[in-house]
Order: structure tokens, then sequence, then C-alpha cells
């Protein structure tokens, strides 16, 4: 197969990220006097971040544990007095993915990307860190590993792909266990199958602490491609954002660290498990982890910034009036009852197209928009209830 | 060279191969053979199951071609990557779209009026898991049946005089990387495909589903687990993610009974992993990857397997087509499969015996010296193989290989293989590449840049018993179209800016051009009906891979918009 690769492209039309940056800027004043910003939240254009859906604990659709991107995103639109607004893009492809988000004018910022100069060339300005995220050993308790020595002749569970993989390819005696996910090198160690893993620190901390109940010690790993920089990643010439942006970090004080921290993600001392003895060990490593450590709990009250998902109602008044809005409101496009010969435009589709996520991506649609498709934002037209109704008429019209 | 192997299958081949025998002995699909039987036909995606896309049709030749004019065009409604061939049978034209696919069309061969469209519910979000454009490269006909792969893991089918979906079966799961862009191969009663995707921690397979009830009869492993002959030549246990997936068109030998498939590089990028990590790779040459199997399509046991590219790391996958004919090689009719690799090197094989013949590069290479056929070894060039943090440079062919997916063909009157290959090199490293999913994934990092002389494209004419050209024609782009070749001492092709070329078989002279608008990379076909000899093409210019191409991929992009035009000519 061709590789992900992301050369030159034409040119992604780019369209101005602050139409209004004066009046940006009055608000950016109104929030560093630390006065609520929820007046000026509601006429300041949104700051628009976009993130893996499906990526805890970094980023995830989930109201209750939206990941630490999410969180993180949400306190800096409140220090920047915008309202906060996650856009969705999975990552599998990351350098598409930054095209066609941020680089398409989608979105003001994308969290999560390597702090790396050459990520995309030319066209992208960085954040301060926002993470500092690495690779870990998860130990049972009692087991200490200091050297690389100290793994041989257990049976190691890494990532398929991964730094860990590469440093024991190195070493023939040192029996590795490969899985695909976090998860799964999980599973094969709490299943028998690995003596200990050695995986993706924040992902280890996450799953040690909402799966396996805290059963293991995670170990943050120092040494080369152990140890990375997240950033958030700007459109070259965004340098405003970036620069407020980073004043917001800095405003944040210990919430970011009482975020990690409710993440699970990983503390301690880092350990080298280099395998020369002449490799540097990069200075930042374990810095974020230790001030988490530290961190005294005073978690900001989080505000689940995922669309609200609604439950199908089985009720047959608000079907009806689903109906009733749906012809009133959709069938110009959609097709009157929902009839429509164009599939793509077909409503009737939906749980065929999206299956569990029909709730989501309906709510999400109509709240956001498909502009792209001419499909327009609903917001403030309908009310919250009203969409509700709708998506019960929906299901109650779902072909099988 | 490998011996003859036996590789046990899953365990749902036994079952198979009792069903087959419980319908008495494994008959021949009689509607396809019928199909091939009739010259004026172009049954499925090679024409013919040896692949070669010749077609003994001679209405129009080197004599009259000048005068071919447009009889109908059809647009699919899908932008973008049309690399489609259609398929005719008894008057009646089969195609898919792009994007997903978008549509599957019948229509009359003669006008290009519509007799029904399909859209299948391709899921949505399939585009994130798709590495190289959502393309789609036809449909296989059958039993009365359309057969086709969906990007979203699907194999479906069709009734042929409706349209109608008849059954769909889940081949892989899209989520986990895998997608489906080939036709099946039809033999017999199953209808045999394979899956794309491999560097993302798949094992590769291929899997052959009853026609009548898209049942899953055997599936086939493409690299060796643990008791299996080969699972030594990967360290640890790599093997479970080893890639080497087969995701192109397969072939057929009918009188040995053997179907023919290539496999995609090896996984993960980083050969260490896997094998040494240097050109001293001893036995652990990752077997099933970079490959081509042969194998028995009763029961989907691998008969023996020839390897193009021993612990691969370059992205030279091995899935380019086999082309099946029986030429004179030292006076001698041997029967041989071709392939023109995207390691760059021609390999000619007794298909017979899976003894390779011969094997010379046939666009400039730098990562190996020559091809030891004697010991199925290239002797490679150490500094041209990439490791975690050393960047190899200059190293050629690129990732696009000597030649991709695009389709050769070869014209046994004339004793040439028609090559649509590039000339391109690469900077590589191993490196870190992606942030996402819970860790920073590792990939090769490569550039690549324009290979050495004044083009970038170049359509070969290579004689495979001689492994000399007899001619070429050069083009200022790589990335050029597929090609087909005719009795008429014709061959078809058109290139990435758009235009469609018929060029004398023997000599290369071009004899007649014409502007479709759009870049080309699917092969023409050609076929008749009541009489009357057309040719067509779809039009439709990539966009992902150009993404990959860096200012060489500006070009291709600037050359021409997206598009999705078949146009169907006749004199």
């Amino acid at each position: 197969m061709l590789k992900r690769r992301t050369g030159g492209r034409r040119g992604a039309s780019r369209r101005p990220l602050l139409p209004c940056l004066a009046v940006l800027l009055a608000f950016w004043g109104v929030a560093q006097s630390a006065v609520p910003a929820a007046a000026a939240a509601d006429s300041a254009p949104p700051f628009r971040l976009c993130a893996d859906p499906d990526n805890l604990p970094f980023s995830a659709t989930s109201r209750d544990t939206p990941g630490y991107y999410i969180e993180l995103g949400r306190a800096i639109a409140d220090r920047l007095g915008r309202p906060f607004e996650p856009v969705w893009e999975l990552t599998y492809f990351a350098k598409r993915a930054v095209r066609t988000t941020l680089l398409a004018g989608r979105c003001d910022g994308f969290i999560g990307l390597p702090d790396d100069p050459d990520y995309m060339g030319q066209k992208l300005i960085f954040s301060k860190p926002v993470l500092e995220p690495g690779y870990a050993l998860v130990l049972p308790h009692g087991m200490s590993v200091k050297t690389l020595s100290d793994l041989v002749g257990h049976r190691v569970a890494v990532q398929f792909a991964s730094s860990p993989q590469n440093l024991l390819a190195t070493r023939d005696d040192i029996q590795m266990v490969t899985a695909l996910s976090p998860e799964e090198a999980m599973r094969d160690l709490s299943g028998g199958r690995a003596d200990l893993a050695f995986i993706w620190g924040p992902s280890a901390g996450w799953l040690n602490k909402t799966t396996a109940g805290g059963a293991y010690d995670v170990v943050p790993v120092a040494g080369p491609h152990m140890q990375w920089r997240a950033v958030i990643g700007f459109a070259a010439g965004e340098t405003a954002l970036r620069d407020q942006v980073n004043a917001a970090l800095d405003a944040l004080g210990g919430e970011a660290n009482a975020l990690m921290k409710k993440y699970g993600f990983p503390s301690g001392s880092p350990v080298s498990l280099a395998a020369t003895e002449a490799t540097s060990q990069p200075a930042s490593a374990g810095t974020a982890n230790d001030s988490a450590a530290t961190a005294t709990g005073q978690t900001a009250a989080v505000v689940p910034p995922s669309p609200p998902v609604a439950a199908p109602s089985p009720d047959a008044h608000a079907v009806d009036q689903g109906h009733e809005l749906f012809n009133e409101n959709c069938s110009h496009c959609h097709g009157p009852d929902a009839v429509e010969g164009e599939r793509r435009r077909n409503l009737r589709l939906l749980h065929h197209r999206y299956g569990d996520t029909f709730d989501h991506v309906f709510m999400t649609t109509v709240t956001h928009g498909r502009v792209e498709k001419g499909m327009p934002n609903w917001s403030g037209i309908l009310t919250g209830d009203q969409f509700q109704e709708i998506l019960a008429y929906l299901h109650s019209i779902q072909e099988p | 060279m490998s011996p003859f192997w036996a590789r046990p299958t899953a365990a749902v081949a036994l079952s198979a191969a009792l069903f087959i025998l419980s319908q008495g002995a494994s008959r021949a699909d009689e509607a396809l053979d019928r199909a091939l039987q009739n010259n004026d036909n172009w049954p499925m995606y090679g024409r013919t199951y040896d692949n070669q896309r010749f077609s003994p049709l001679k209405q129009i030749d080197d004599q009259n071609v000048g005068g071919l004019k447009l009889a109908w065009a059809f647009q699919v409604g899908a932008l973008r990557s049309n690399e489609s061939s259609p398929i005719v049978i008894d008057g009646t034209m089969y195609l898919t779209s792009s994007s997903g696919p978008k549509s599957v069309f019948a229509l009359d061969a003669k006008t290009g009026m519509m007799k029904w469209q399909f859209q299948p519910d391709v899921a949505e979000d399939v585009q994130p898991y798709v590495c190289c454009d959502l393309d789609s490269r036809g449909v296989a006909f059958a039993d009365g049946k359309i057969l086709f792969s969906q990007l979203d893991g699907y194999l479906s089918a069709l009734d042929a005089q409706t349209g109608k979906l008849l059954w769909k079966s889940k081949v892989v799961d899209y989520k986990d990387g895998e997608t489906n862009t080939s036709p099946p191969l039809i033999v017999k009663n199953m209808a045999i495909i394979g899956f794309s995707g491999g560097e993302y921690g798949a094992r590769g397979a291929i899997q052959a589903y009853d026609i009548g009830t898209g049942k899953q009869l055997w599936k086939t492993w493409t690299i060796p687990g643990p008791g299996e002959p080969g699972n030594d030549t990967w360290k640890g246990d790599s093997w479970q993610h080893g890639g080497g997936a087969p995701w192109y068109v397969g072939s057929y030998d009918r009188k040995t009974n053997t179907i023919f498939y290539g496999t995609s590089n090896p996984a993960p990028w980083n050969a260490a992993v896997r094998s040494t990590g240097t050109s001293d790779y001893g036995k652990l040459t990752n077997a099933g990857s970079s490959s081509t199997l042969a194998l028995d399509p009763d029961t989907g046991k691998i008969k023996w397997e020839i390897q193009s590219t021993p612990a691969e790391t370059w992205d030279y996958d091995g899935v380019n087509e086999l082309v099946l004919a029986d030429v004179q090689i030292s006076g001698q009719s041997t029967p041989i499969y071709m392939k023109a690799d995207r390691d760059g090197f021609f390999f000619v094989a007794n298909r017979d015996t899976g003894k390779l013949v011969s094997a010379e590069p046939f666009v400039p290479v730098n990562w190996a010296k020559s091809f030891d056929v004697e010991t199925d070894r290239p002797i490679e060039d150490p500094a041209k193989r990439p490791r975690l943090d050393y960047k190899a440079t200059d190293i050629c062919p690129s990732w696009m290989g000597g030649k991709n997916w695009q389709p050769i063909s070869f014209n046994p009157m004339t004793g040439l293989a028609y090559i649509p290959s590039n000339n391109m090199c690469q900077d590589m490293k191993l490196a870190d590449v992606t942030f996402r999913r819970g860790a920073f994934f590792l990939g090769n990092d490569f550039a690549v840049t324009p290979g050495h002389g004044d083009y970038l494209g170049r359509l070969v004419a290579l004689d495979p018993a001689t492994q000399k050209p007899a001619w070429h024609m050069d083009l200022p782009l790589p990335w050029n179209g597929g090609t087909m070749t005719t009795a008429g001492n014709l061959v078809f092709f058109g290139d990435i800016q758009g235009i469609f070329h018929a060029l004398d078989a023997k000599t290369g002279k071009e004899l007649w051009r014409m502007n479709l608008g759009s870049g080309i990379g699917a092969g023409p076909i050609t076929f008749a009906v009541d009489g009357k000899q057309y040719v067509a093409v779809l039009a439709g210019r990539a966009e992902g891979p150009p993404a990959f191409m860096g200012e060489v991929g500006k070009k291709i992009i600037a050359a021409t918009p997206e598009g999705g035009t078949l146009f169907v000519f006749s004199l």
C-alpha cells in the first residue's frame, strides 16, 4: 500500500479564523481581568478546537470523561472569554486530518500534535506544550525494573509499531508479546499472557485507574523516542491566537496538573532503559508528571463539551410533534415524511449508516451543520426539545 | 527458491473442502465460461484469467485507428480516483464509480443508456481509514451476478439483470484499517478476494466466498503461523501483525488449477522488529510478504511462493498483477507468469514449477545491484536500506514503485509487455510520524524525488523472454494509466495529464490521441457489439496518492481537474 504521507498538496482554502479580532481582543481584556466571561462568551466567536472523538484519555465525545485535551481546551476557552466548541475528526491519518480540518478553516486549533517544527513544514505554528507524554512500564506491585536487563526472562507486552517494540527488538533475550492497542496489552497483562507491559504511559495510567483498579505501578520511561511534547497546532499566521492561547495556558496554574491527575497520567521519577549508555536523557522527561503528582486537586468544574446525546423517546406524542417539525423544517431537502430518493440525504438510513452513534451524529449535525454538504446549523432556530422530537420521529421511521 | 509448500489454512478450509465435495465435482462457472469464449466480451478485470488485457478484436487496427471517434460518454457521478475497468458481457457493460463505490452501473454497451444503477450503503466514516483515496477497481461477473468490493470491507453480489442486492458478506473491518478496493477473482463456485491495509497491524489473508450464498469457504493467511512453513522467517511473534495484504486482483491457470496473488509489504515498518533490520537478514526473510503466492483454489492451500523483496522496508509491495502467458524462452515454450514489481524488477517465473526464470530492472534500480534467480535473493546495497535514525538517500525506485497498481498488458502477437513505469526515487528513514490513539507511531518518513534523466514516467514495451525493451515512450509525469493491447497491433493507455493514446504495438509510434480532460489511471478495455468494435476508458484523476508526491504531486494536480467520465470510442 501507499503510506500516509502529506507532501505538497494543492493549497487548502483557508478562510480567516478570526473574522473579528478587535472584538475578540476586547473580550480578552475582560477575561484577563477575571470577570466571569459568560456575557462575553455569548457573543464572542467560539474557540473551535479540533480533536479526535475516540482517543481517551486525551479526547472523546463522552459526556463525563471527555479527556484531558477537551477539558484543557474548555479551560483555555474560558480564559479567552470565548465559548468552547470541539470539532471532531478521527486522526487515523493524522496529517490528513490536520489538512482537512485546521488548514481548511474548520477549527482554530488542533490539539495533540507533536512539538516538531517539521511536522507539516511551514503550514503550522505551535503553542507551548500542553502535555509531555511518554512510554511507561506497567508493573505488578512489588516488581522493580531499573535497567533493560531486568526484563530478561520476562514476557513484555508492547504495542505494534511503537518505540518500546523497537527498543526491545534490539535484544534477543527479551520476549515480546505484541498488542495492537494499550487496551490489548493490559488484557495480555491481566490475562497472564505477559508479565509486564511497556506501553503508552497516559493510556496505561488511565486503564490502570479505570479498568484495573490500580493493580499496577505505572512508571515513566526516559530515553530516546520515549518522551514527547504535545502541543496545539495553529495555521501559520495565526500568531495572535497562538500567543493568547499561550497566555491562557500560563494562567491555568494548577488546573492542568489537576486534570492530568484526574486522568491518571503516570507520575514519579522516570527510569532509563536506553539500550546504550551514550544516549542522553531528555531534560523534560517526567516534568509534567511530577507536577501532576503534587497538584492539589483543585479540579475546575468541567462542563462536558460534547453535544447532548439524546435518548430516543418512546413517546408517541414526541414522534408526532417531530413529524410535524420535520415536514415544516427539513422536508425541503430531505423529502416530505423523509421519503427521499437521493441516498445521501435519505434520513431513513441513519441507523443503517451510523448504528449506535445515530443520536450523536444527529445532534452534532443539527447543532453544527455540515456546511460543506449544504446542511445548515439549526442551533438557535429549533430548540433542544424540538431536536429531541425530530430525533424521535426519525427513530420511528428507520429502514431495517 | 521456496519448495512446494502446503500451508495449512484456517479451520474453515476443511469444511469448505467437504462442502465442495458434497456438491459433486467442483463445477466451473458456466456463465462466465461462456462469456470468456466470446471474443466480443471483456468479462473480467484483465479480460481473461491470464490478466493479459489483450483482446483478439482487430476491426480497429494500426491502419484505421486515426479515425477513432467518440461513440458515447457516461458520467459516473463521482469525482477523483476513478480506477475502475468496466467489464462487458453480451452487449451489457458493468462498471463502478469511485467513492465507495458510489454507484454500480449496468449500461447498454452500444449506446451507454443505463439499464440499472445500484448505490451501496457504504459507511460514511470510512474515509479516515483509507490510505490512498476512495477508489474501486470494478466488478466481477459470475452466474448471473455482479460482484464487487466495498471500501468498508464488504463483498456484495447483485442480480446482473436487475441490480438488486442478493447478498453482502463482511470480509474485513474497516475500523482496523482494512479496506477493499479490487474486484474478486471468480473461480468455479467461488469469489476469491484479498484486502488492503497491511501496515496497520493486520495479517494478510485471501478468502473465498460461495457465489450463491456469500458464505466463506476458506481463508488462507499469507503470513505463516506457528508450525507452518516459513514461520521461522519471522522474529518472535511479529508474524501475528506481519502485513502481506493481497489487495489487488488475482489470476487463474485452469490447466494446473492454480490461482496467483501478490502480497503487500510486511509490517511494521521497522524491519528490526521482524528481521535483523539490515541487509544481512539471513533466514529472517518475512515469508509471505512482498511475494507471489500460488494457491489451490479448491482448498486455499499455498502450493509455493516466490518473494520479490525479502525483509522488505522500502514500501515495495509485491501486489502487482500476475500476467500469465506461454512464451518461447531459449527455444522452449515456457508457461510463465510475469510481474512488473514495485521494487523495480521484472520477474519472469515458470508458473508450473514456481522456479524463477529471470529478474531484471525495468526502471532505474539501486536498492539492489541485481537479483539472483538461483537463490531467489536480491543483491542489496546496504547503504540504500533505511533504518531507525538512519536516513538512506536517493533510493530508486520510490514507494510508488517501478510500477504501481496501474495494470500492464501483454500481446502474444508482438510478444511484448506494455508497462506504465515510474522514474522516481526517494529519501527514507524510519521515524516517529504520528501521534494518535495512545502512541507515537513509527513509520518510514520519506520524500519522493524525481528520478535520474529527463522523464518521470515511461511506457516500456518489454520482451519477457529476453528482458529487453523493444521501445519506450517517455512521459513528463509519473503515475500514468494502465495499458490494453489488441490483435489490431495497438496499445491503448491514458496518461496522468488526461491524454488517451493509441500506439503501434510493434514500434511504439503514436497513431492517435485524444484529450479527455482529467488524469487517467484506469486501464482501457475493448469490446464489440453487433459486429462493431469499441474502446473504452474511465477518466478521473487520482487525488490521494499525488498528495504524497511532493512537488511532482503538485504538478499532477495542476495538470487536470478531478473527473469521472467513461469515454467510449469507435470508428
